[in-house]
């Protein structure tokens, strides 16, 4: 399939790109709410964006100020090279590349965050932080 | 050949040229360097060759500072602890010889170099094979890889682990010698010197049944254990006033252990075989195995300012909260008892019950996720000491004190190694990493030890600094020597008994010199 980028679908495709970066999408569900682990990690849209969900509100929990779409958008693609902000001009496949490319980008450069107790890109934190607001 | 000091005669002076005080690692490895040698070694042990209670509770002492486990720690027995652990054998490295400016009271007379031919032999009597720690060569010998972290990130390194009883596996060899008599069931009560006097004339030796000796030798080896070893200087106080060798008030200081916290749990990203040679240990041998481990380069130690830090990986297989729940609720229920947080384990119930009918019914893997067993160097403390109480053993004798004190500075390195593993797992996106790392004040509380016991009759070349010379020899006196890790100015991160025995093999040849030139009080 061909998207046509735009900031607005951008996030609701945050929630989608996860499902390939992040692990077991259901573990922070569980895991937030009981510190236990959940089960075997699923490629499944819904189970993912419910883990996105948890991780995100627990970012936007201590980061207040970032809860903003824009603000996220923002700071999501200026995070990584330049190319990242002419959306209308990138395909799905290659902003799959270039954020998977900025999380590494940040594990390399140290721009991570604890999000209870997760170790996590600030990247992949942002884009789960996005997906709260779908 | 082997007496039952029970039946000795009181009285008895028993004369050798080399008496070893302890048959554990250390003392064993000795004996074995002396078989049929043309001197007389007299080999003391405080047990017999089975486990006795009443001889056990000789260990009994008094604790003063944290909470530690002075008598499972430790073993009376012919063998000493190498008939409880766990085999884990790996060196020392170069860093921790150093003096590093981060660690006070860092720093070994003797460098890694002076010691690597004598861990190359003893390789040998812990039969575990050629002297080699290749990680990615080991590895690839099982058709595995190492994890590609950053090296000069973190590091993979590999231990060899053969749990070999030292006093079963040499005892028939040590009986057979010609020249060593090994006294069983003979405690050493006091080293003795006369007054103005700088080498020992006899020790004293009593059983638990009453009967006493002494033991003459030109040459003497402490070698009893990091607790008994400091004990048994302080308790020989009749001419130095504050035990032996303690001029300075260094003996019994410097108490240190493994610090270990089990805390960070790894959930990788698909399940995988990349961590599959740190999660257990591999046969790699006749007679022993292999294990990776990671740990922190020497670069990030001296980078980050921390003590060496070194972690194992164990795997877990861990079901849905709401069957953890119910299983916790069936072990509690068992006993008549609710837990603390019953009310969310109800909840957990609830919410996912579905869980616990697949789980009963069905087969289906459970996921697969990784736990940190971080192992960490603790820092020399002068006020981490081993003293004397006024209570008294069986014998007669003052037991032993301990007062084991750590600082927030030894656990520092914990965050840092987290967070550094924790990027390299990002970096391969390999997984993710969730550290569990309480306020350093709750980790203190928690963390235990390794059942090593470290630094209190510590090496170095300045009598003001140390308890005993380059040569493990203690200052001052001429024919007295220290064998076993009490003599560790620092700990590393390593098990100690690699480095015990290979410091034994070194002190033996040592020795073997002075036999040779007719050296040795006496």
């Amino acid at each position: 399939m061909t998207y046509t980028f735009n900031r607005r679908n951008f996030i609701s495709f945050s929630a989608a790109i996860l499902a390939g970066i992040m692990v077991s999408p259901d573990f922070t569900q569980r895991y937030f709410s009981s510190n236990r682990l959940g089960n075997r990690f699923v490629k499944v849209f819904a189970h993912d964006l419910q883990a996105a969900r948890a991780v995100g509100k627990a970012y936007l929990r201590d980061i207040p100020q970032e809860s903003n779409a824009s603000i996220l958008t923002d700071m999501i693609l200026k995070s990584g090279t330049a190319l990242m902000q002419r959306l209308d001009v990138l395909s799905e496949k290659n902003l799959i590349a270039k954020l998977r490319s900025t999380i590494t980008e940040d594990f390399i450069s140290g721009n991570t965050i604890q999000v209870d107790g997760w170790v996590l890109s600030r990247t992949e934190a942002r884009l789960c932080a996005l997906c709260t607001l779908l | 050949m082997y007496i039952d000091s029970r039946k000795l005669n009181t009285n008895k002076i028993v004369e050798a040229d080399i008496c070893i005080i302890g048959a554990g690692a250390a003392g064993i490895t000795l004996a074995l360097e002396f078989i049929n040698k043309s001197f007389r070694v007299c080999l003391l042990e405080s047990g017999g060759f089975d486990y006795d209670s009443e001889t056990d509770d000789l260990s009994q002492g008094i604790l003063v500072g944290k909470n530690y486990d002075l008598v499972n720690t430790r073993a009376r027995i012919f063998g000493g602890t190498t008939g409880l652990w766990g085999g884990h054998c790996v060196p020392i490295r170069p860093i921790n010889f150093e003096t590093r400016d981060w660690i006070p009271y860092s720093g070994w007379p003797i460098s890694r170099n002076t010691l690597d031919p004598y861990y190359q032999r003893a390789h040998k009597v812990h039969k575990i094979g050629e002297y080699n720690y290749d990680t990615i060569a080991i590895a690839k010998s099982f058709g595995l890889e190492i994890f590609p972290f950053d090296s000069k990130k973190v590091e993979s390194t590999v231990s060899r682990y053969n749990a070999m009883n030292f006093g079963m596996e040499y005892k028939n060899t040590i009986g057979r010698s010609s020249n060593i008599d090994t006294y069983l069931y003979a405690n050493v009560t006091s080293i003795n010197i006369l007054t103005d006097a700088d080498y020992i004339r006899d020790v004293s030796v009593k059983t638990l049944g009453g009967n006493n000796f002494s033991v003459r030798a030109k040459c003497f080896v402490l070698a009893t254990g990091g607790i008994e070893n400091a004990r048994l200087l302080l308790l020989s106080n009749k001419v130095q006033k504050n035990g032996l060798g303690n001029e300075h008030d260094l003996v019994g200081r410097f108490f240190m252990e493994h610090l270990w916290y089990p805390s960070g749990v790894i959930l990788p990203a698909k399940q995988g075989s990349l961590l599959e040679i740190y999660s257990s240990e591999r046969a790699y041998g006749s007679t022993y195995g292999i294990r990776c481990h990671i740990a922190l380069p020497e670069n990030i130690l001296r980078q980050y300012k921390i003590p060496a830090y070194r972690s194992e990986i164990g795997t877990q297989r861990t079901p849905p909260e709401s069957v953890v729940s119910a299983r916790i609720l069936r072990d509690n229920f068992k006993y008549l008892e609710f837990p603390e947080d019953l009310s969310q384990h109800v909840l957990n119930i609830i919410s996912d019950p579905g869980a616990i009918i697949e789980r009963l019914t069905s087969k289906k893997e459970l996921l697969l996720s990784y736990r940190l067993l971080n192992y960490v160097e603790q820092i020399p403390n002068p006020n981490s000491r081993i003293g004397l109480s006024d209570q008294k053993d069986k014998l007669g004798l003052n037991k032993v004190t301990l007062d084991w004190r750590m600082s927030t500075l030894d656990i520092v390195g914990i965050r840092t190694a987290q967070k550094l593993i924790a990027a390299e797992l990002g970096r391969t996106n390999f997984g993710r990493l969730r550290m569990e790392l309480p306020e350093d004040e709750k980790v203190m509380l928690k963390v235990s030890g390794g059942c090593h016991h470290i630094g209190t009759t510590r090496m170095h070349n300045n009598p003001k600094n140390g308890v005993v010379d380059a040569n493990c020899r203690i200052h001052g006196l001429k024919n007295i020597f220290i064998a076993g890790s009490s003599v560790f100015p620092t700990a590393g991160y390593a098990n100690p008994t690699l480095t015990i025995v290979a410091l034994a093999i070194r002190l033996a040849d040592h020795l073997k010199g002075i036999m040779a030139k007719g050296e040795g009080a006496g």
